[in-house]
């Protein structure tokens, strides 16, 4: 009798010592959890992630990793799904027992992994923060931060941006038309188009929509020409936006009075539609071209050293948006646990809230306790305007010289 | 008044598309009985080709080119997949179809990659503003090939002898045999010219659209669906059903793009419901007529 109860006894004592598995702040090691798409509909972009978190990683640990401690990144698979990066998240936190989390890389899955970060209140920093009422409003996430700014205020900022330099040059439009793909973000980005257009004094006077998977958009750009616009705003992905540029092609429209806010990657834009892009803007966030970033931009440090970063784990190869979006969230949490002065979730949750213009090699950011992603003003300061010259893309922003 | 104008241009580009696609998927049912849902396939792998070895030859041996390996495609499939089962039932058959274009299209995502291509017109002339409209060359380009396209079809089923062996076969398999028409021979050779006039549809679409791997589908359907408003088995009727689908799809465009492809295959099963046996009386469009 009375060994079983001392076996007992010892049973009892021990088993919170075996449940509690690691913690993510052993003796010199921080551990992270990182979530990326390897494999489903978002694993092309998740590759350019993966890059970017490859990169952050060495960066750190060349650096002496963070609050004196190596840096380990625990990656997973989310397959691009939503209920596996609510998975992968309480894998990461309960097993692994990471100090946050960073990622998942989709939109849909990144809204569904803040929901779980905070019903375990650890802080989770995905870059995209387009979808959804996670990042920003009244249902905003308490423990969830993220790098891209909403679709609206992409759009915003983007017209904007466009606003400024016409006047620079004594072409303000008095009037615009809109384009848009009725699919994903791009309805957004239109949105915040039509915003950013009110708030300017200038009228839209037709808006063209259309599906992803349309063939020919003839009949939209006779419509805007019927309407007659000062400039058309593109908000479309990468083959929609080209179905737009080749019906402004056969219907012999100019394309220098052509504003590109769409989300697309320029180099395969242009390598689509070649010279028919002649003389349209678009606009682009520094790290889409890290290389053509001029000394004086707020962020041509910060994509300098990303870049650095980037070709010293894959030497020759430029980086995507993607990979700096993901390098990005790495630094910030590593600069919000030296704010914190420790891993302890409450105070890193804490500084990152407190993020007021700070600058990384994506975007520059202003959080605020009902918005946890940037705003309109933030991307429009993050951004470039480009035109595209027949031969290669000229940096055309007003404040950027 | 220009605005529906360019509609009704853009109307007849895509129908003589639609028409072409439409007149592969006839002629093989005319001879096998059989629909053919890789037709769409022929057409993507083709425009896939020009568009990959277009700036590697000059465009009229390119044409000629793709034409002919659009025969080949059409010839090689009849020989391994349908003249191996011509024993079976239509069903199968049209099973077999589906699996083909499948795997055409698995053949064309490893070779060209998951990426929708582009390439240029076939000239680089300015376009021509009829009436407030404008037609860009290569719509012209687009219309004049399809009609020179069936034109030449026709005319070869009604004056080689080729062409009245095949037609033959067509009004009576039986007959035909007894009279020495091989209905092997028939089926390769209809099949091969079905490959033909969709390596034509492919080369024509290919710098108005973009090709991709998974063009084919959207191209078998619309094919399909014209070849069947048009009257099931009659060759006018694929021409008519693919001019009339390609306009009601550029209203549709005009009216509702987000919805365009519902309302126009709406449209479709409407006429459908009051003309059952389409818009020329075609031979198979009958329901139960199996």
């Amino acid at each position: 009798m009375k060994t079983i109860v001392l076996a007992g006894l010892t049973a009892v004592a021990v088993l919170p010592l075996a449940a509690c598995g690691s913690s993510g702040n052993d003796g010199d090691t921080v551990k992270i959890g990182v979530i990326v798409s390897e494999s489903g509909d978002g694993a092309s972009i998740g590759a350019d992630e993966a890059k970017g978190y490859d990169a952050a990683l060495k960066s750190l640990n060349d650096a002496g990793g963070i609050a004196g401690k190596k840096v380990e990144f625990i990656k997973v698979d989310d397959k691009s799904q939503d209920a596996t990066a609510v998975l992968k998240v309480r894998e990461l936190v309960n097993e692994e027992g990471v100090v946050a989390v960073l990622g998942p890389g989709g939109a849909s899955p990144a809204s569904a992994a803040a929901s779980v970060a905070d019903s375990l209140q650890v802080p989770l920093i995905a870059f995209p923060s387009n979808k959804g009422e996670t990042w920003e409003g009244k249902n905003v996430s308490s423990w969830a931060f993220g790098v891209a700014a909403s679709g609206e205020s992409i759009g915003e900022g983007c017209l904007a941006k466009y606003l400024d330099w016409a006047e620079a040059n004594g072409s303000t439009p008095a009037s615009i038309a809109i384009g848009a793909e009725t699919d994903g973000a791009p309805p957004q980005y239109a949105s915040g188009v039509t915003t950013a257009a009110e708030d300017a004094g200038v009228d839209v006077l037709t808006r063209q929509d259309w599906p992803a998977d349309v063939v020919d958009l003839t009949p939209q750009m006779t419509n805007v020409r019927s309407a007659d616009p000062d400039t058309l705003v593109v908000s479309a992905y990468l083959e929609s936006d080209v179905q737009a540029t080749r019906a402004l092609e056969q219907l012999d429209m100019p394309s220098d009075n052509v504003l590109q806010c769409s989300s697309i990657v320029l180099s395969d834009y242009i390598d689509s539609v070649g010279k028919a892009a002649t003389g349209m803007k678009f606009m682009a966030l520094g790290a889409d071209d890290p290389a053509k970033v001029p000394a004086d931009f707020p962020l041509a440090d910060e994509i300098k050293d990303f870049r650095t970063a980037y070709q010293n784990v894959f030497p020759g190869e430029e980086p995507s948006r993607f990979a700096a979006g993901s390098y990005q969230t790495a630094m910030m949490l590593r600069d919000a646990i030296k704010d914190a002065g420790s891993t302890d979730p409450d105070a890193v949750r804490d500084a990152l809230e407190a993020f007021d213009g700070y600058e990384g090699a994506y975007s520059i950011i202003s959080y605020t306790p009902d918005r946890h992603r940037p705003s309109a003003e933030d991307y429009q300061d993050s951004s470039l305007l480009f035109e595209y010259t027949g031969t290669g893309f000229e940096n055309v922003s007003a404040d950027a010289k | 008044m220009d605005k529906y104008l360019q509609f009704l241009i853009s109307g007849i580009a895509l129908g003589s598309v639609y028409s072409l696609v439409s007149l592969g998927i006839t002629l093989a049912f005319r001879t096998t009985g059989v629909l053919n849902f890789a037709q769409g396939s022929f057409v993507m792998v083709s425009g896939l080709t020009f568009i990959t070895l277009r700036d590697d030859m000059p465009l009229i041996p390119l044409l000629l080119l793709v034409i002919a390996l659009g025969v080949l495609l059409g010839a090689v499939v009849e020989r391994i997949a349908i003249a191996p089962a011509r024993h079976l039932t239509h069903e199968s058959l049209v099973i077999i179809t589906i699996g083909l274009a499948e795997v055409l299209r698995g053949l064309a995502l490893l070779t060209f990659g998951d990426r929708t291509k582009y390439t240029d017109s076939f000239v680089a002339w300015r376009p021509l503003h009829v009436a407030g409209a404008t037609v860009s060359m290569q719509t012209l380009f687009v219309v004049l090939g399809a009609v020179v396209a069936v034109v030449v079809t026709l005319l070869a089923l009604e004056r080689t002898r080729l062409g009245r062996a095949l037609r033959a076969s067509a009004m009576d398999s039986d007959m035909s045999i007894l009279c020495g028409v091989s209905p092997k021979m028939v089926t390769f050779v209809t099949l091969g010219v079905a490959g033909g006039l969709a390596a034509i549809a492919g080369s024509l679409l290919a710098p108005v659209t973009g090709m991709g791997f998974e063009s084919g589908l959207d191209l078998a359907i619309k094919g399909l669906f014209a070849a069947v408003l048009g009257g099931l088995g009659s060759l006018k009727g694929a021409l008519w059903g693919g001019m009339t689908f390609g306009l009601l799809e550029a209203f549709a465009l005009f009216a509702v793009p987000t919805y365009s492809v519902s309302i126009t295959l709406g449209l479709v099963v409407l006429l459908l419901v009051v003309r059952p046996q389409g818009l020329t009386s075609g031979t198979g469009a009958r329901v139960g007529a199996l």
